[in-house]
């Protein structure tokens, strides 16, 4: 009989690997069989040994370690096959990057796509349709923003006080270029709300700039996707990041966005055909965008050379809760502003154009204007009671920021809110005397606008004031609130349609050829007081 | 597959990036301890557990759900742990090796902690770690797959890429060799 069974099956048997048939005739052979009898048992002793062996329990730090690994094979595919894995296609959203820099700038303009108002109409910003994180101080009012001429916006430039120079990049009246001039609409080709701004968040002795060029294309680029996936996005959220490390910053910004159950879409062009059906796809850069193998950004750079992207999907809320919580990481004196920012549906595409160039002009001296209410505020100074921040940004020694935008042209220079971290020579008293909280956040338009800046909140509110150009809201505030807080209501809904898709576009670049900004010495933060 | 491992990947691939952290939890020790036995090595097989997650997760838009995500992220591992072998070359063949490889320490978790207990205890999960290891590496894999995952002769199959015959094969050759290699024990385990 034995003849006839192999051990196989006395193995099989005892997986319960057998039909019914073999099973009886292994059954009869082994009672027949010592030898059978004594094999099977024998297996069957080897699988207790095997349950007792051991188990360990791998920590549960074992997956977030798994899950920074992927993402930073994601980033880093180049690692990865350096290190004898293959490369790794399907996640472009890397096109390239460099990890020279470490400065982190960041712009964050909120477009509204969802208006369907008659093309031309000028837009009132309105309350933003997306309900704001809890920790978001609520709009101060609804605004209708102005917008002001290259020229206007030079001749706020200037050193803040006497023997102070320029900060970065500030446009001052010397240099604003006329083509600059030329490039902002007037007020009355503008809609309201077209007003944005840009803060820089930079480390050590580098600094951001904006390619205004780029950023331009990253927007048209991204509205025009979301105008044809016909998606139900309702905001495009363009995000302009310099320096980021890649290994560093782009993988924290998506630990971020994972915490915050943001969708990071980064699959490539070729990846997303392949894949039809997926509804990633509609979200997949367009083959001539800002993200496309080979691309040329205004300064003759190849894109994947100098830029990642990243797409994301997302509500509105959670997009700016992830910067809220990666700045804040990186940048623990940080504050952050929800502004009002554009209205873009309503307008006509050659609008829009000129919506974005002024979008961007204006960006570049938004915080400049902040600085000039910083100079006004001087005067305000018995009302602002002289808060250990705004003093000791009051105090501190401008940035010598100024240099030239790749994207604009030799002349080009813009202005930043610098926000250095902690440690770092130039203002370590504003980072210790900036309040950990509350943010100061508005959201006065349909759209949103994050400013990340470190300057103090009379100076914070005059920005965002001065950003409205509404002399009404100016005037509540200052007669609000002592410190030129917001006249802010009490928080609540800002639109009963929630929740807000945003699509996001990242273009996160890093200069690696860009001087090193002059170090600027340090400021005592005893000398605040 | 579960209705909760589709939820998560599907979770996953709509960017909920998180949900494969889930995956990741939920699998992470049956995947390392069966790579402790395929491999022979904590080290490795934490290596390879962790290069084979991170596979997964880039790979997961490949997943269709024809198999469990268990059985593909587990042929995802083998594939690493094969690429692992190449590259490191080392198994232990001694008691000794495999104890050092194994980084086996008297882990026993029953009541019965009386020192002579763990002891032999360590040392007969050291021997059977140690029988383990100078199986053939195909052999190996299919008995721990078997006796460790439980898994099915198809689900091996479908793992390791190969008949279900040959699986069954490969299992019983495994456990017969390693029946003359543990003769002592299994002796011991009978008497007792």
């Amino acid at each position: 009989m034995s003849e006839l069974f192999s051990d196989e099956f006395l193995s099989a048997y005892l997986d319960g690997e057998l039909s019914p048939h073999e099973r009886a005739a292994v059954e009869r052979w082994i009672e027949r069989a010592p030898e059978a009898r004594q094999r099977l048992e024998d297996f069957r002793g080897l699988s207790r040994l095997f349950g007792d062996l051991p188990r360990t329990e791998l920590p549960r730090e074992f997956a977030t370690e798994v899950m920074h690994l992927a993402e930073r094979r994601m980033l880093l595919p180049d690692a990865a096959s350096a290190g004898g894995r293959k490369r790794i296609r399907g996640w472009t959203l890397v096109l390239a990057a460099t990890t020279a820099a470490a400065g982190l700038l960041l712009t964050l303009t909120v477009l509204n796509v969802d208006d369907h108002r008659a093309p031309g109409v000028p837009v009132v910003a309105r309350n933003n349709p997306g309900a704001p994180p809890a920790d978001f101080a609520p709009p101060a009012t609804r605004a209708v923003q102005k917008e002001q001429t290259g020229v206007q916006l030079a001749q706020d430039e200037g050193p803040s006080r006497p023997g102070d120079q320029p900060r970065g990049g500030a446009l001052s009246p010397a240099s604003a270029p006329a083509g600059v001039a030329a490039r902002v609409p007037t007020e009355a080709a503008l809609p309201a709300g077209a007003v944005t701004a840009k803060s820089e968040v930079s480390e050590g002795s580098h600094s951001g700039t904006v390619d205004s060029d780029q950023q331009l294309k990253a927007i048209s680029v991204a509205v025009q996707e979301v105008r044809e996936s016909g998606t139900a996005h309702k905001y495009v959220l363009v995000v302009r990041a310099h320096a980021v490390d890649r290994a560093d910053g782009l993988v924290l910004l998506q630990n971020d966005f994972a915490a915050n159950n943001i969708r990071v879409d980064a699959r490539d062009a070729e990846e997303s055909k392949a894949a039809t059906g997926d509804r990633r796809v509609a979200d997949k850069p367009s083959a001539n965008g800002p993200f496309a193998e080979g691309h040329r950004f205004a300064d003759g750079k190849k894109g994947e050379a100098n830029s990642e992207g990243l797409y994301v999907e997302a509500e509105a809320d959670a997009v700016i809760a992830a910067f809220k919580t990666t700045l804040a990481r990186r940048h623990p004196g940080v504050q952050f502003t929800v502004e009002p920012a554009i209205e873009l549906a309503a307008l006509d595409p050659e609008l829009q154009r000129n919506l974005f160039r002024s979008s961007l002009e204006k960006s570049q001296s938004d915080v400049g204007r902040g600085d000039d209410a910083a100079k006004a505020k001087d005067g305000d100074a018995k009302s602002d009671k002289k808060s250990p921040q705004s003093v000791a940004s009051q105090r501190k020694t401008p940035m010598p920021n100024a240099r030239t935008s790749p994207g604009l042209g030799p002349q080009k220079t813009e202005r930043s809110a610098r926000v250095p971290p902690p440690g770092s020579g130039d203002s370590d008293a504003d980072e210790k005397d900036a309040p950990a909280g509350p943010d100061r956040s508005q959201s006065t338009g349909n759209a949103r606008q994050i400013v990340v800046s470190n300057l103090p909140p009379a100076i914070q509110n005059r920005a965002r004031s001065s950003g409205k150009a509404n002399p009404t809201d100016e005037k509540s505030l200052d007669e609000k609130s002592g410190d030129a807080r917001p006249s802010s209501p009490a928080p609540k809904e800002l639109d009963e349609r929630s929740p807000v898709l945003v699509r996001m576009l990242i273009v996160i670049d890093s200069e690696p050829q860009r001087p090193a900004v002059p170090a600027v010495k340090k400021e005592p933060s005893g000398g605040a007081s | 597959m579960s209705k909760l491992d589709q939820e998560l990947i599907a979770d996953c691939l709509a960017g909920q990036t998180h949900a494969f952290g889930d995956l990741v939890v939920r699998y992470q020790n049956r995947l390392f301890n069966t790579l402790v036995g395929v491999l022979g090595s904590v080290e490795d097989a934490h290596d390879v557990a962790q290069e084979a997650f991170v596979n997964a997760f880039q790979k997961l838009h490949t997943f269709r759900g024809r198999s469990a995500f268990y059985s593909w992220l587990f042929r995802i591992a083998l594939n690493s742990a094969v690429s692992q072998k190449r590259k490191l070359n080392r198994v232990p063949v001694s008691i000794e090796a495999a104890r050092e490889q194994s980084g086996v320490e008297p882990l026993d978790r029953h009541p019965a902690t009386r020192p002579e207990y763990a002891m032999e205890t360590s040392e007969r999960q050291v021997a059977v770690r140690a029988a383990l290891a100078e199986l053939a590496e195909e052999f190996r894999t299919a008995l721990v797959l078997k006796e460790m995952e439980d898994l099915s002769y198809e689900e091996i199959a479908d793992i390791v890429g190969c008949p279900i015959g040959t699986v069954r094969s490969r299992i019983h050759r495994a456990r017969s060799e390693l029946r003359e290699k543990l003769q002592g024990l299994l002796q011991e385990s009978h008497d007792s």
